[in-house]
């Protein structure tokens, strides 16, 4: 059973999701990996010096980035795409493993008021921390099925970084419609899906070697 | 079969099916994983995954969002009279098949982390291996970046055997398999030094799926390693199931008295590799 959601989706509605609930979303997303995190986190390391020094001039206050990550679902995605003229075509969409962002992500979801997020293999105690603070949530999406994830966007809002970074790690804003199946494996109440899974195989391993 | 005159437009059609059609032993083995899954959750990702490979095939679109590192595993007749020219077409069939398929940009300066394309220091991976006669037989595999982070070399004492070697390769894949979006491959090297342990994990990858070595001792070890990797749970993409890996492709070398070297290369379910067949006469064709 596939749970249709609307972005943005509210609060409560985030906080409500539960591991094991499978979801499909519909509306904007943000596609964020290793060195738009880092870029990302040093922009706002920037802003907190400055304020602190509280000798900035007017035009160097607030933060420096191309796009606004406020309120937007962060996708762990590289995608692929093509352009036709000045129009991007996405031709693969699907999650990166997540865990690497894990040192970037309980900071950075702090200052955008990130809602949840989308990627694969899950993260560590940090982020798990972080959704039960914030209400946020973790969806899992099939690695591997770019093809499928492609077919759902309809629309590329901006694309920032992709000179610099190149297409992978750049920061795709894009409108989705119907991508899932999600798996909601990590949720606002501390559960957490991956790490039960492992501890489990870990048991059964280590019963069948004694 | 595809045959063309022209080599390298062969190898480029080559990269372009292995980008865009699952091969039909990885499918069949997808869905000989459905048929043994009774999580819900489980059966939701197999079922995505074998859609997607549908979806692919039909719209011409790659499988995968991260079209890999190309890799290029060689067999090459050391009297072929292409010898010379194999590794300069393979960099340009890797630049033609970036452009027109097209492939993402994946080869990045460690140092800068300029973005390059697919072509670069080092990249296209080439793994050469001279044999006698004049034919050259190349198998691209696309290797995705959370399958080959999973890569592992542990030592195991020579002493512990290969009980020992089941347990190294054991804890190791069950730490890593989550992240190599599972069900995975798993390719073993046993022996030999370090360099040589990983790069024979890494030929036993390119195998036909679950094709067991010639050796039976070596195929005993192969299915005794894939039940209890499976026996973990893990499941596919992580999420609990009866399927983590759809099978082990073990090979061996010697060792030195002191060294037991294992090499553990994975590859994630979707499995890109295609084999291009040169012959002398320069008529290549395209393997299934």
């Amino acid at each position: 059973m596939i749970r249709q959601i609307e972005l943005p989706a509210s609060a409560a509605e985030v906080a409500s999701w539960r591991v094991g609930d499978v979801l499909s979303l519909s509306g904007v997303i943000l596609t964020a990996r290793d060195l738009a995190h880092r870029r990302i986190l040093e922009a706002s390391l920037r802003e907190a010096s400055l304020q602190d020094a509280s000798l900035l001039e007017v035009g160097e206050r607030g933060i420096d980035l191309p796009f606004d990550p406020t309120g937007l679902p962060i996708f762990h995605c590289g995608p692929l795409a093509r352009r036709d003229g000045v129009r991007w075509t996405i031709t693969g969409l699907g999650p990166t493993t997540s865990a690497r962002m894990e040192s970037m992500t309980p900071a950075i979801m702090a200052r955008f008021a990130t809602p949840f997020l989308i990627g694969k293999g899950g993260m560590g105690p940090a982020t798990r921390a972080a959704l039960v603070e914030r209400g946020a949530a973790y969806l899992a999406a099939v690695g591997g099925t770019g093809a499928l994830g492609a077919r759902a966007v309809v629309e590329v809002v901006s694309v920032a970084w992709l000179e610099e970074l190149g297409m992978p790690d750049a920061v795709w804003v894009l409108r989705l419609s119907e991508y899932g199946p999600l798996v909601v494996t990590m949720d606002s109440r501390g559960r957490d899906l991956h790490e039960e899974i492992v501890r489990a195989a870990e048991r059964t391993l280590g019963n069948a070697s004694r | 079969m595809f045959r063309g005159a022209r080599w390298g437009d062969v190898l480029v059609e080559a990269i372009r099916r292995a980008t865009v059609s699952l091969s039909p032993d990885i499918v069949a083995g997808l869905r000989r994983a459905l048929d043994g899954e009774t999580s819900d959750l489980a059966r939701l990702q197999l079922e995505t995954m074998l859609e997607n490979a549908r979806v692919a095939r039909e719209n011409d679109l790659p499988l995968c969002q991260d079209t890999g590192t190309p890799v290029f595993f060689v067999r090459a007749g050391t009297k072929s009279p292409w010898l010379a020219n194999l590794e300069p077409a393979l960099r340009d069939a890797v630049r033609r098949a970036t452009d027109s398929i097209p492939l993402r940009p994946s080869a990045i300066d460690p140092f800068t982390n300029r973005n390059v394309g697919n072509v670069g220091r080092g990249v296209p991976v080439i793994d050469w291996d001279l044999v006698p006669g004049e034919e050259i037989v190349v198998t691209y595999v696309a290797k995705g970046g959370g399958s080959e982070n999973a890569s592992g070399l542990p030592f195991v004492a020579p002493g512990d055997g290969t009980a020992g070697i089941l347990r190294a390769v054991l804890a190791h894949v069950v730490r890593v398999a989550p992240r190599a979006c599972p069900p995975v491959i798993v390719g073993v090297g046993i022996g030999g030094t370090a360099d040589l342990a990983l790069r024979l994990a890494k030929r036993a990858l390119t195998r036909p799926l679950g094709a067991h070595h010639d050796d039976p001792a070596v195929a005993a070890f192969e299915s005794e390693l894939l039940v209890a990797v499976n026996r973990s749970g893990i499941g596919p993409m992580g999420l609990g199931g009866a399927c983590t890996a759809l099978a082990v492709h073990a090979d061996f070398a010697y060792r030195h008295p002191a060294s037991l070297p294992v090499g553990v290369a994975l590859q994630c379910w979707a499995d890109r590799r295609v084999t291009v067949r040169i012959p002398a006469s320069g008529i290549a064709e395209v393997v299934e």
